[in-house]
């Protein structure tokens, strides 16, 4: 979408070319929700594909089959959680920081977002 | 409402992609208890089967899901991520909601929401009225 041509006789302020207001909003959510759901579904796949030797031995199989579905799911999910190095905790750390920003700044208003898009165009 | 359309056809097509690139995993995750049975089917629910199949079949069934509401359906979340848009200036983002002139304001553009939202306002003021306070 261009800007919107002025009515005949109107007089209009150059106010600089570029994006609209619509445009500029609109670009930057769907920049947010893009990158937002790819990074969470790549943090839960980062997540779920641990290595399986090292979850469970035989004994702890047999313990927590004794035990519910939802602690085991929780046990089982420590233990994938702990067999992340430091540099993968870092790095899934970072992406899930900027995957949760991503989509808390959807929640962001327009004029607000469109300030600070603008900000460092401004004197 | 058309001026929005680019932002409905892209997110349609993220939809489309994330619909492409996660069904084949989600597919994956049914055929492999196919393939190696005795490793899934013994001793359920163990930690190998909850991390090592159910994890990565929620994390590939959440993406595809998604996928396929914003490919099929996703015109709730568009009207949501426009919820701040509508009513204002395209150009400018006045706020032109109740303006019934027939340019805004604040740039001069023509005003596509002219009587659109003609409501009174609280405290009595009508539509027109609030206008001239605001431009005035």
């Amino acid at each position: 979408m261009k800007h919107a041509a002025p009515a005949e006789g109107v007089f209009v302020l150059p106010r600089g070319k570029g994006f609209s207001f619509a445009q500029r909003v609109l670009a930057v959510r769907l920049f947010a929700l893009i990158l937002g759901t790819i990074l969470l579904a790549w943090f839960f796949n980062q997540v779920a594909n641990r290595d399986p030797e090292s979850v469970a031995t035989t004994n702890e199989e047999v313990l927590y089959s004794s035990q519910g579905v939802i602690h085991t799911f929780f046990l089982a999910f420590g233990q994938s959680l702990g067999n992340l190095s430091w540099t993968d905790v870092v790095q899934l750390l970072t992406y899930l920081t900027v995957a949760l920003v991503m989509i808390f700044g959807l929640f962001m208003p327009a004029l607000k977002l469109d300030r600070l898009i603008r900000r460092k165009h401004r004197s | 409402m058309n001026d929005h359309s680019w932002f409905r056809l892209l997110v349609r097509l993220f939809g489309l992609y994330l619909l492409l690139a996660y069904a084949p995993e989600l597919v994956m995750q049914f055929l492999r208890p196919l393939a190696f049975p005795e490793g899934y089917y013994t001793s359920m629910p163990t930690p190998q089967f909850i991390v090592f199949f159910v994890m990565p079949l929620v994390a590939s069934v959440l993406p595809v899901v998604f996928g396929a509401y914003l490919f099929f359906r996703g015109n709730k979340l568009i009207r949501w991520c426009m919820r701040d848009i509508i009513g204002h200036c395209p150009t400018c983002g006045y706020d032109l909601r109740g303006n019934m002139q027939a340019n805004c304001p604040e740039c001069g553009c023509e005003n596509p929401y002219r009587g659109k939202f003609a409501v009174s306002k609280p405290g009595g003021l009508s539509a027109d009225a609030s206008n001239t306070v605001s431009s005035g």
